[in-house]
């Protein structure tokens, strides 16, 4: 086997791109999972819808997706707190197959409701620098990849120091930690599980258009970052932040650089993914980072 | 050997030295009572020898056989029955279930554990409870559930964790003259308790544990004028007041 | 203690056998309908067998595509490969997939996985399987098998009418149920539905967790591949995507939670009630729109999780049966 170095550091660079992505739709996840308990499984259908904004933004009104972003994040947000408040706070106390299932059944929906209004349809978002690049060292990388990085980096980061620093992420995190005793504090926890939620959701808002710009849109694309999402959240311990993170860049790492050692088709490499899953599960389920919401 | 022996148990969670060089034994027919302040490590103790918990270090000895390590399931086979601080049970079946569930841990066919579940049940003054779901049994109601439950498996060591507790005065005779009848018929006690009544008149012998060691032992007037005993508890007043 | 309902379930019971054995012969059938029974019936094995593991035992597992899978795979393709007969293929897949049970059962059981931990591990297993098929070129890749075309009779397992196939499944499903209403009035029910409640207190009274845990995991993945033999034998024709893959996992659950887990026919009535539905609505809207029915199947799972959480039966539980006599 050519042991190609440019290659392995394009695959390095993607890899850390994608990563990412994945780290800012992971953090969503693992931050609903984290204070609410629940497993979100329509995360994948919250991205697609923010993708197909940010693309119908940009067909119809040429607004740039990385200006859409500040629209769309808002819009997430507050249709977040729409299905928490319609459907995930009345089951907040059912058993975990049952709060799965309600998710599956909002998944369903969204998915299927993308299909009809939008057709299965691939599509692209042509940006006039689509194809532009900016050179690093002898490799050129996408402006819009390059752009999509160093805003999920920053997003990502600012999510995290808001948790730390600010008095409502403190509250969030108490809440998060010991519902009883936040209560207890005068938390108004109802109110912290909805706005937890919402946020988790426009983390999709800010990763959507983001995607879209060098991904395509179709309304089953939540399907495959929602497994992908799991695997970081569970590799970064459910509810650790900062875990999603570097759990996002890590699997992001392992995709794009396992992809060029697994030989055959590509679309072997998830198994990789899947397995490390598994051990990860059976020897430290708390994940590489450990549980709590930190 | 003793009925049950451990030797030099050790335990430790994420640093925290929850059980440290702890020995002591129990014999046949004995009624051994264990106290101390909370976070002393009692439950961990019962964890510890009924194998829910592993040790860190130490031997736990029971019939002479060697039993740390082992699953609880073949633990409670072997003779050694626990009751939960919360009053474990199964929710969402009959009283008479749930006793019939730990009755076949004996009996080979479904009528015969049916029939020996009722007996014990009678036994216990549960029968009337029998079809009651216990999800819907007071917490006395479900103590003396799991304590019912411990003599389907036809124990011979039965370590019962705070049974008194939230019990009224009346509820507490009634158990501690269960407990003694049970002892008449060959059942060896270890019992956790908080309520010193209860200890001081059904205890042989009682162990103080403080911080995960063994701080005192001896009979239940030894023990509760030995000073450190006192001390630990911040005051002695606790020990008198109840006598 | 029986309340009426309860007594007459029986006769209830038969009289439902009855009328479905002498369906067939009652009323013409389009080939259409007799389909669509057919594949309920399919629906309702499934999710009983997986109500045996998710139901009676309460260990969720959103991974059973696999077994079913393992079972259509491995029939069909020493049929293609040997000519394995396919009832003995049929018994081969029910092996290979109660190994494959063992296998994973083992390593989440010994690893003490429970609850949305298990849910994942079975997750990420079936999902390795449909990867692995779905890029194995001598399995069919994401082609799929076909089943060739032999002389039509029993020992081929193949037949030009629906309505033998419609017994065969009528009989399959009938044996599942009759099995778990059985072992639910014995030891191995007792232990399971214990297990179920409060996996410690289970320890506790001296009952072998891991070990009733595998043998229903083992149960549940052999009788789930003899299901999926049946789906290649009827449809000719299996792929990734019908015989594996977490579309077919969810589906299996779908059914028991709506109808009533833990139930004896709380996955079947689940099937009869949302499949045929599904059906129903795939035909009023399906045709025009593509995912359109799907949405209403969507909404519908989502009112009965809010409003019905205890599924069909716990409605059922809720309205007609006598409350649980409490303490006076």
């Amino acid at each position: 086997m050519i042991f190609n170095f440019d290659l392995l550091f394009q695959a390095i660079i993607y890899g850390l791109i994608i990563g990412s992505i994945y780290a800012l739709i992971s953090s969503g996840l693992t931050f609903i999972l984290g204070v609410l308990k629940i497993i979100n499984l329509a995360h994948g259908e919250f991205l697609m819808l923010a993708m197909y904004f940010a693309y119908y933004l940009f067909a119809g009104f040429e607004l740039d997706p990385f200006l859409s972003i500040f629209l769309i994040t808002p819009l997430l947000f507050f249709f977040g707190a729409f299905i928490f408040y319609l459907f995930i706070k009345p089951i907040l106390k059912s058993p975990v197959i049952n709060q799965v299932l309600l998710t599956i059944g909002i998944s369903i929906f969204l998915q299927n409701l993308a299909l009809y209004l939008f057709t299965p349809d691939f599509r692209t978002l042509d940006l006039s620098y689509s194809q532009r690049t900016i050179s690093m060292g002898k490799l050129p990388i996408g402006i819009p990849q390059f752009i999509a990085f160093t805003v999920s980096i920053s997003i990502t980061l600012s999510f995290y120091w808001f948790l730390k620093s600010t008095d409502l992420g403190r509250s969030i995190r108490a809440a998060a930690q010991n519902r009883e005793a936040a209560i207890l504090f005068g938390i108004n926890v109802d109110r912290i599980y909805l706005i937890s939620f919402s946020i988790g959701a426009a983390c999709l808002g800010v990763a959507g258009p983001l995607l879209a710009t060098f991904h395509y849109v179709t309304p089953t694309v939540g399907l495959d970052f929602l497994m992908t999402a799991f695997v970081v959240v569970i590799l970064g311990g459910m509810g650790n932040f900062l875990g999603a993170f570097f759990g996002g860049l890590l699997i992001g790492l392992t995709e794009s650089v396992g992809a060029i050692f697994i030989p055959g088709p590509g679309s072997l490499s998830p198994i990789v993914t899947f397995i490390f899953l598994i051990i990860i599960l059976l020897f430290k389920p708390e994940g590489l980072f450990g549980r709590r919401l930190r | 050997m003793a009925l049950l022996e451990i030797q030099d148990l050790a335990k430790s969670f994420g640093g925290l030295s929850a059980v440290k060089d702890l020995s002591f034994s129990v014999d046949d027919g004995e009624i051994v009572g264990i106290i101390g302040p909370n976070g002393a490590g009692k439950t961990t103790t019962f964890n510890l020898i009924t194998g829910f918990t592993v040790p860190d270090e130490g031997s736990i000895f029971f019939r002479n056989q060697l039993i740390c390590g082992k699953y609880p399931e073949e633990i409670c086979r072997r003779g050694i029955f626990r009751t939960f601080q919360s009053a474990q049970s199964f929710p969402n079946l009959t009283v008479k279930e749930n006793v019939l569930i730990a009755a076949m841990l004996h009996q080979p066919s479904l009528r015969l554990a049916s029939e020996e579940a009722e007996k014990i049940l009678a036994k216990m003054g549960m029968i009337e409870k029998q079809g009651i779901k216990t999800k819907y049994l007071t917490i006395p109601e479900k103590k003396r559930l799991e304590l019912t439950k411990g003599l389907a498996t036809h124990p011979k060591i039965m370590l019962l964790d705070e049974v008194m507790a939230g019990l009224l005065p009346m509820e507490i005779d009634q158990s501690v003259q269960i407990i003694s009848q049970l002892r008449a018929e060959g059942i060896t006690f270890v019992v956790i308790e908080h309520v010193m009544k209860v200890i001081m008149s059904i205890s042989d012998r009682v162990i103080v544990l403080d911080h995960g060691e063994k701080i005192a032992e001896g009979t239940p007037k030894e023990v509760s004028t030995m000073s450190n005993v006192i001390e630990a508890y911040l005051g002695g007043d606790i020990l008198f007041a109840q006598d | 203690m029986r309340t009426w309902i309860e007594s007459k379930a029986l006769l209830l019971v038969l009289g439902m056998l009855i009328f479905l054995i002498l369906i067939p012969h009652l009323f013409t059938f389009s080939s259409y309908l007799l389909h669509i029974l057919i594949m309920t019936f399919y629906f309702s094995y499934l999710s009983s067998c997986w109500n045996l593991l998710g139901g009676i035992a309460g260990q969720h597992s959103m991974g059973h595509s696999a077994f079913v899978g393992l079972g259509a795979y491995s029939s069909t393709f020493f049929l293609l490969k040997v000519g394995l007969n396919p009832w003995i293929g049929m018994l081969l897949g029910g092996m290979v997939a109660a190994l494959a049970g063992l296998f994973i059962g083992y390593l989440s059981f010994r690893y003490r996985l429970r609850g949305l931990y298990f849910l994942l591990v079975t997750i990420a297993f079936a999902e390795i399987l449909y990867i692995l098929f779905s890029n194995i070129r001598s399995l069919g890749g994401a082609s799929g098998l076909v089943v060739p075309l032999k002389e039509e009779g029993l020992i081929n397992f193949q037949f030009s009418s629906k309505v033998t196939y419609y017994y065969i499944i009528l009989a399959m499903l009938t044996f599942v149920i009759l099995f778990t209403y059985l072992i639910s009035r014995k030891r191995l029910g007792y232990y399971l539905i214990a297990i179920r409640e409060n996996e410690e207190a289970a320890r506790a009274v001296g009952i072998r967790v891991i070990d009733y845990k595998l043998l229903v995991t083992t149960i549940s993945a052999f009788l789930s591949a003899l299901g999926g033999t049946f789906y290649a034998q009827y449809t000719y024709f299996i792929d990734p995507s019908t015989a594996l893959g977490i579309g077919l996992s969810v589906e299996i659950l779908i059914y028991p939670i709506v109808g009533g887990v833990g139930t004896v026919f709380g996955p079947a009535i689940g099937a009869f009630t949302l499949y045929p539905l599904a059906e129903f609505i795939r035909g009023i809207l399906g045709a025009k729109t593509t995912g359109a029915h799907l949405m209403v199947y969507g909404v519908i799972l989502i009112v009965i999780m809010i409003f019905a959480p205890g599924g069909i039966t716990g409605l059922f539980n809720d309205m007609f049966l006598v409350k649980d006599r409490r303490q006076k």
